[in-house]
């Protein structure tokens, strides 16, 4: 154990893991011990790995939440308010042991940068708190560079069955690092707001998203999103902005940008206690895309791409 | 979504209809009509007709009538969940028709209020 566990309660490994083996005893008696020492355990893993856990635990399996991660945390940003947070809040009074896997060999290069993001931040979210997050990262499918940027997001690594502190940890700078300008197709017409033509906003906004290809079920959280993402330019983003949206791969894309600053990394990855006024617009956008990516800085302002599968 | 124009409409083109909340309250019982749509622009319309609820002190529920509410975003969810926790224990607010997005709101955020009831007629 490192000083930094002596003091701090949050304890946050990434598990570096070459095949099933490995995984299991990387994380089976992890959670074991956790409901042996009385602690609330949770799992949300991709399901391939999930059912290796399932299977492993036996009865014991009852005893755990099993989340597969591909869908709880398909959005990485949802990830801290829906799944870790939603958790540990629900277990007040108990600490808490989660196995949170966000990062797949088959996690896209335009869904990684908010993936690493999510797990720098896991460290701001969880600072203080009664909790253990586990993140294993499969050694032999991800770059170089994921494992590399793994060493900079955990305090702690933990590979061949040994735990070592990390010395590369830095998680402020992988945010910033990730913070990366985001690009609009040229061809995707832009169309300004302001606060009287919000509503104009929102239908052209899901107009468009219709004939995109983005189904009818879909449409109506669609509008939800474009709604708090053009009011938060409004409200927080010097008064107006610009929305554009165009189809990638299988997405429907739309972009807000505006002259506003996000300084508060964790906006939007706060669970909204029932009691809670404002603050639920960006928690909702992470809620219902299947993946949002923000860029902001003082000179640029702030852009959000919330992508939408057709 | 049954704008019938193509294309982006110019930023502060009318769509009159689009951006009115109007409500009255209901002839037949206790609760308000509500028709347009509730979003930042409306916001200080729809707050100020919940403001009332907690002052009514009708025999039975508070009816919404919500089958011409269009839309409505996180922050009038909000305030009608905030309204709704303020009533005293027996009171309830029933909603009829709400639009989906709503429904999806309370969903998310709210899924235990139990001072808000859904007519399912």
């Amino acid at each position: 154990m490192n000083a930094m566990t002596e003091t701090e309660p949050f304890v946050h490994p990434a598990l570096f893991y070459r095949g099933e083996q490995e995984y299991l005893a990387g994380t089976v008696p992890f959670v074991r011990a956790g409901l042996d020492a009385g602690e609330a355990v949770a799992v949300a893993v991709p399901e391939a790995n999930l059912e290796l856990i399932r299977a492993a635990l036996g009865e014991q399996a009852s005893q755990v939440q099993l989340l597969d991660m591909t869908q709880a945390g398909r959005n990485p940003g949802r990830i801290i308010p829906r799944v870790l947070r939603a958790f540990a809040d629900a277990h007040p009074t108990r600490r808490v042991r989660i196995i949170g896997e966000p990062i797949w060999a088959g996690r896209t290069e335009t869904e990684y940068p908010a993936c690493v993001q999510h797990e720098a931040l896991i460290n701001l979210a969880f600072r203080g708190r009664e909790a253990t997050i586990l993140c294993p990262y499969d050694a032999l499918s991800l770059e170089e560079t994921v494992l590399a940027d793994a060493l900079a997001t955990h305090p702690t690594i933990i590979e061949s069955g040994t735990q070592d502190t990390s010395a590369a940890y830095a998680p402020e700078a992988v945010v910033s690092r990730y913070n990366q300008p985001l690009k609009a197709p040229g061809d995707a017409p832009s169309m300004p707001y302001a606060q009287e033509s919000l509503p104009d906003a929102r239908h052209a906004a899901a107009r468009r998203a219709a004939e995109l290809g983005l189904p009818e079920s879909r449409l109506g959280d669609f509008a939800l999103a474009v709604a708090e993402l053009t009011t938060n330019s409004v409200v927080h983003g010097g008064g107006v902005g610009a929305l554009r949206i165009w189809s990638e791969d299988q997405y429907v894309v739309c972009e807000v940008r505006d002259a506003g600053l996000l300084t508060d990394p964790l906006a939007g990855r706060r669970p909204a206690s029932r009691d809670q006024r404002g603050g639920r617009g960006l928690l909702l956008v992470h809620v219902l895309a299947d993946l949002v990516r923000v860029h902001t800085s003082p000179a640029e302002g702030t852009t959000i791409h919330c992508y939408f599968e057709r | 979504m049954n704008d019938p124009d193509d294309g982006y409409p110019a930023a502060g083109e009318a769509a009159p209809w689009s951006r009115q909340l109007s409500i009255c309250t209901l002839p037949d019982r206790a609760g308000l009509k509500v028709t347009g749509e509730v979003c930042l622009p409306t916001y200080p319309v729809w707050e100020r007709a919940l403001e009332e609820v907690p002052r009514q002190r009708q025999e039975g529920p508070y009816w919404l009538e919500l089958s011409a509410l269009t839309f409505i975003d996180v922050a009038g969810a909000t305030a009608l969940a905030t309204t709704a926790q303020s009533l005293d224990d027996e009171q309830r607010i029933v909603l009829d028709h709400p639009p989906p997005a709503l429904s999806r709101l309370l969903e998310l955020f709210w899924p235990e209020l139990s001072a808000i009831e859904v007519a399912t007629s």
